[in-house]
């Protein structure tokens, strides 16, 4: 039977959440924790406008009417119909070393494939990682020290409602050949969905990490508050993509954030394209000597949409770099801003950090914002920003419409162009939707 | 040309009627509170240059109609704990109004910056241009660079751009330098006193240029 807790947040809910799960006692002190600091912590005095969202008319937990199991076979038809829509089993079939797949609040199925697991790589539900008699240590470890409660009002509701999402862990030396995938559906209206991703790699380990997210529209407000947190041992490399396309009732505000040890790497690339309003700006703080971030984004405004994106990087290392390369488009009345923070620490002599931010806006009534903020300590560390705003060329539209294009296939193909350094970076399937979602957004004013 | 050497707090607005021109040097040597605004009326201009030599509080603010023209220019050198804290911001709302800020400067000792800049395009800047440029020279492990670049557009049919860089001061210029004989500590003072010199001689008046140098001896 699917469960759907009543509208609202406080204790009764955070201790029924807890025993559901079968939590040991820490965590339920955690989480009842948590939910204090939310109180007391004021919501961001900047950025979109959060009015439309109220946790009392939120119901914040939603069981679907299925265990997590690892056959898609014993997934019901209902909820297993709409993965196999978004194409997530016969991607998994294709291309990928494991898939997580959560409907609303729970995962309903997880897996590994037998050689990846072979390899020693765990791949793990995070309820599971938590009771799990080899795990739960590492789990209690690492969880919300990256992103602690305190960090922002969100990360503390987070911090008081987690459910469901994923739990890695690398190996030393362990490269993990094919990509590992969580997909995030939330299908039920005026809910909020908190799931948590823990990754953890050790020294010289290598994984490509996908996220998908969807929902379909409603005409009330839900939520996601998830929370991202992933160590980077020595040398070890990650690429986190996601390609984030929630319906646009959607408050997306959620938090990732990766520490990198020594020559590792961390590489965000992130499409957003859904929400009514988002807010996130992956982080990553680059700790030790020769530690690298690389931020990949792509941002598309449309009609009712606040898409407040960015990037943030730390360095308190030697000889670090971070680069980072942003892209967004504002049309039909939609709202773009990218925001970011580098903040280069005292130590971090001879690091690097470049930034190139680029923004069309499409008509008079959209808008595009560009706040970047730096803090530089390090006398010989060298940060260079560029940024431009501007509107679709008139001269290449002019060039594109004398070869027999439309106006609107003309944008579209230029705006396809224009992100074209960001969906190189996905994998191919993504990058198609993508492509193909721009080119509907475009001309057909989606 | 009008100069202004603010003293303890220099707070003024000032009005650039239709077709006429503006010309402003402003020259801080001490602690000082600035705070001045324009407008800027249809096909007005204006040119500053700003050399500030000192701690301080430096805001401005400009709002630009129709045609008119903005160019900015400042310079500052800062060291022991001195404290820089500047703001600038150019409210674009005619159509073909145009602005161009550049700001370089060091920093030495323990001394700090803050500086906010902001291209502000409304509605109806349509052929507007923007462009803001922040170049500063760490010369110690003690100081601290704060900078939020920032352009706000509201409007389809324009062009802003802004760049930013903080770094240290570039090896071939040092090594250049050094094989003519020039000790390290007097290669930051020969950097810092050609970036303000550079922006003084804009104002191309040579008694405030004289005193600038001076001041950088």
């Amino acid at each position: 039977m699917s469960y759907r807790a009543a509208d609202g947040l406080n204790k009764a809910l955070i201790r029924d959440i807890s025993r559901r799960k079968n939590e040991p006692e820490w965590m339920l002190d955690f989480r009842l924790k948590c939910l204090e600091m939310y109180h007391q912590i004021d919501a961001p005095s900047w950025g979109p406008d959060l009015s439309g969202l109220d946790i009392a008319h939120i119901s914040n937990y939603v069981q679907p009417d299925s265990k997590m199991v690892s056959s898609w076979e014993e997934v019901p038809v209902g909820i297993r119909q709409s993965f196999e829509d978004l194409g997530i089993p016969e991607a998994e079939r294709e291309g990928l070393a494991g898939v997580g797949a959560q409907y609303d609040s729970e995962l309903v199925y997880h897996n590994i494939k037998q050689a990846t697991a072979k390899t020693g790589v765990v791949y793990l539900g995070i309820e599971e990682a938590l009771n799990h008699p080899k795990y739960a240590e590492i789990f209690k470890e690492h969880f919300m020290q990256l992103v602690p409660p305190s960090d922002h009002k969100f990360a503390a509701l987070h911090g008081a409602l987690w459910s469901g999402g994923s739990f890695v862990y690398v190996p030393k030396n362990t490269s993990v050949e094919f990509p590992l995938q969580s997909y995030y559906r939330f299908n039920a209206p005026g809910a909020g969905q908190f799931e948590h991703t823990l990754i953890i790699l050790e020294e010289g380990a290598d994984l490509h990490f996908i996220e998908g997210c969807s929902a379909p529209r409603y005409n009330v407000a839900n939520l996601h508050a998830g929370c991202v947190e992933i160590f980077v041992g020595k040398s070890a490399h990650i690429k986190y993509s996601t390609v984030e396309s929630w319906s646009k009732n959607m408050y997306n505000l959620n938090t990732k954030r990766a520490i990198v040890a020594e020559g590792g790497k961390i590489e965000w690339v992130s499409g957003s394209f859904g929400s009514r309003v988002s807010m996130l700006y992956p982080m990553g703080i680059l700790n030790g000597r020769g530690a690298g971030m690389e931020y990949t984004g792509v941002s598309l405004a449309g009609s009712d949409q606040d898409l407040d994106t960015g990037a943030k990087v730390v360095i308190s290392a030697p000889d670090c770099y971070a680069l980072l390369n942003s892209k967004s488009i504002a049309k039909n009345g939609g709202k773009n801003t990218f925001r970011s923070l580098v903040k280069v620490l005292k130590n971090a002599n001879n690091s690097r950090v470049f930034m190139d931010c680029k923004s069309l806006i499409c008509d008079s009534q959209s808008r595009t914002d560009t706040i970047p903020v730096f803090n530089i300590r390090a006398k010989n560390a060298d940060v260079a920003h560029e940024a431009s705003v501007g509107k679709i060329s008139e001269e290449q539209i002019n060039y594109l419409r004398t070869r027999g294009l439309s106006e609107d296939a003309a944008k579209s193909l230029i705006v396809q162009g224009f992100t074209a350094n960001i969906t190189k970076e996905l994998p191919v399937e993504y990058a198609v939707e993508m492509n193909n979602y721009l080119k509907l957004s475009m001309e057909k004013n989606l | 040309m009008k100069i202004l050497r603010p003293e303890k707090t220099l707070k003024d607005s000032f009005v650039i009627e239709p077709g006429q021109k503006m010309h402003l040097v402003i020259y801080s040597n001490q602690d000082t509170t600035t705070d001045l605004s324009f407008k800027l009326k249809n096909n007005a201009k204006i040119s500053i240059q700003c050399i500030i030599l000192n701690s301080g509080s430096f805001k401005f603010h400009f709002e630009q109609d129709e045609n008119s023209e903005l160019v900015f220019n400042g310079a500052f050198a800062l060291r022991y704990e001195q404290e820089l804290n500047f703001g600038y911001t150019t409210i674009q709302l005619g159509r073909n109004s145009k602005s161009h800020f550049e700001l370089v400067g060091t920093l030495d000792d323990k001394a700090k910056k803050i500086s906010s800049e902001t291209i502000d395009f409304k509605v109806g800047a349509t052929n507007a241009e923007g462009y803001e440029a922040e170049k500063v020279t760490l010369l110690s492990n003690e100081t601290q660079n704060v900078a939020k670049p920032i352009i706000l557009c509201a409007e389809e049919n324009m062009h802003g751009e802004h760049n930013f860089s903080s770094g240290h001061l570039d090896p071939e210029t040092i090594d250049y330098l050094r094989a003519r004989g020039v000790n390290p500590e007097s290669v930051k003072r020969i950097i810092s006193r050609e970036q303000i010199l550079r922006v003084a001689k804009l104002c191309k008046n040579e008694a405030i240029i004289q005193e600038i140098e001076e001041a950088l001896k």
